[in-house]
């Protein structure tokens, strides 16, 4: 809770690999939670959706399950967004409490469980990533030191997976510019105009890239909504 | 500002991407939003884009804190659920005294509960009607007010942070709110109203042809767990808007919702706000016909 940043977030990087979006494989974190989370198999969607539908009735026992299908991507997401293990903690914390007080607004046909959750988690993230930052002299933003930022820095503790594997080879078949416009604006929490600025880019530039990105991403990873 | 005040459909649609990624601005959220909410197509992409980001954030899972876990279900013991306006007509939000921490809201609302708790004790401090002084009376009297005092401590430690990121959010909404006026006012056709609000304050509607500003000052607090909502109202139609938070009596909203020949209306709603109001308005403005 104390507002002064963890150094995590301001410290200069001792690994700086050549690009951001190098998603190096690591071996797997021992002793995860238990249960659905090892593995989001492919019966995990209904199992979830179904879970978070009697969350919306205060099944707590339903969010338990919830929390340990989904507490490890909501953690990623803050920890890749905010690099620091405190904010994201906090975040992880305060998402989960927003998926046990707004479950039974969840539609399961306009999105997955785990879709519904994890966009809320990216956009708490970088609703705190962003007040943080303005939080700070903006001058003080260094950009630059972010460009740098390699996305490697979150592997020690990201967990290898199946969809790991896949995202890295769908990333890695987006054009470069593609790629890196996708990743800063994702894992970097950036808006669009501030991706733009960093690459010196045109906004509209920039704009399509993250659309036509995006849509190749889902072309890839047979994603249907 | 201009770049999206005159975005056609296209523009808007080749936003979906960013705003998929929370890489857009509040205006332009809002301009997709309305994109969506109209056009079934956008929709269903935006639904298969949102899939495919939960995908790069699934790929990035990591093993969170241990005791995140413990915290996390016992913080929804003390939660209270937000519950759907439609269904089985039981209330539209069951929003008591959340627990704090739940939300940063929450955790800056509770720490003014010692306060409403402090006058009671202090009126317990008996005046001795003989002019005598009892020390040890007085002692015990103002015991309640050091727990009092210490409460206030424990919450206002607890707070700054949120508080700070609340204030800076705010200020970038500000900002962005004063170049949507500045635009706004200098379009020859806006009109600016203003209004009495039912209970205090004063309200100021600046009302463009297809975007409006509404700020109030000096309201009431809307009570524990309620916050003001911005309506639209067209054809006798409300249509919700933004939930204003409340800021020492200020609120104020930008939307896109608004059109020439509209009003707005602001009502007091469950936090979080509702899909059709749930009291009366507290002030509704409209440009003179």
């Amino acid at each position: 809770m104390h507002p002064t940043p963890a150094p995590a977030l301001r410290s200069p990087r001792a690994r700086r690999t050549a690009a951001w979006g190098t998603l190096s494989l690591v071996t797997t974190t021992p002793g995860g939670p238990p249960g659905p989370a090892g593995a989001t198999g492919v019966d995990e969607p209904a199992t979830l959706d179904a879970l978070l539908l009697r969350v919306g009735t205060g099944d707590e026992t339903a969010f338990a399950s919830v929390y340990d299908a989904l507490s490890a991507s909501v953690y990623g997401i803050c920890f890749a967004v905010l690099r620091d293990r405190d904010h994201a903690a906090e975040v992880l914390q305060e998402v989960m409490v927003e998926v046990w007080r707004t479950a039974a607004r969840f539609e399961p046909d306009r999105g997955s469980a785990r879709t519904w959750a994890l966009t809320l988690a990216h956009r708490r993230a970088v609703d705190r990533v962003r007040a943080v930052q303005a939080q700070r002299t903006r001058d003080q933003r260094v950009l630059d030191e972010q460009v740098e930022r390699p996305f490697d820095v979150v592997s020690e503790e990201v967990e290898d997976s199946m969809e790991r594997a896949r995202v890295r080879r769908c990333l890695d078949a987006l054009t470069p510019t593609q790629h890196e416009a996708v990743v800063l604006a994702y894992y970097g929490g950036r808006t669009y105009r501030e991706v733009a600025e960093q690459l010196a880019a045109p906004l509209p530039t920039v704009k399509t890239r993250i659309r036509d990105g995006l849509l190749r991403l889902r072309d890839c990873l047979g994603v249907a909504a | 500002m201009s770049a999206h005040d005159d975005a056609g459909r296209t523009d808007v649609r080749d936003l979906l991407g960013a705003y998929a990624l929370d890489a857009v601005d509040d205006v332009e959220r809002r301009a997709v939003e309305r994109l969506v909410a109209s056009d079934p197509d956008a929709a269903q992409e935006l639904a298969e884009l949102r899939a495919t980001a939960a995908l790069l954030g699934s790929a990035v899972r990591t093993a969170p804190p241990a005791d995140a876990r413990g915290a996390v279900l016992e913080a929804i013991r003390r939660t209270p659920q937000d519950r759907t306006p439609d269904g089985d007509g039981r209330a539209v939000r069951v929003d008591d005294e959340p627990a704090a921490g739940a939300v940063p809201d929450t955790a800056v609302r509770d720490t003014a509960a010692p306060d409403t708790a402090a006058p009671g004790t202090a009126g317990d401090v008996p005046g001795d009607p003989r002019g005598v002084t009892d020390l040890a009376a007085r002692r015990r009297a103002r015991r309640p007010n050091w727990l009092a005092v210490a409460a206030i401590a424990v919450g206002a430690a607890a707070v700054p942070a949120s508080v700070a990121w609340q204030q800076a959010q705010e200020a970038d909404r500000a900002r962005e709110q004063a170049q949507v006026l500045a635009a706004l006012l200098a379009e020859p056709d806006t009109e600016v109203v203003r209004g009495q609000v039912e209970g205090g304050g004063t309200a100021v509607g600046v009302l463009g042809t297809d975007q409006a500003v509404f700020t109030a000052t000096g309201l009431e607090d809307p009570g524990a767990g309620r916050e003001y909502q911005l309506w639209v109202i067209r054809d006798g139609v409300a249509v919700p808007d933004a939930v204003m938070p409340d800021r020492s009596g200020e609120v104020r909203a930008v939307t896109d919702a608004f059109a020439a020949g509209d009003a707005l209306a602001v009502t007091v709603e469950p936090r979080g706000g509702s899909l059709e109001p749930t009291t009366v308005p507290v002030v509704v403005l409209a440009a003179e016909a």
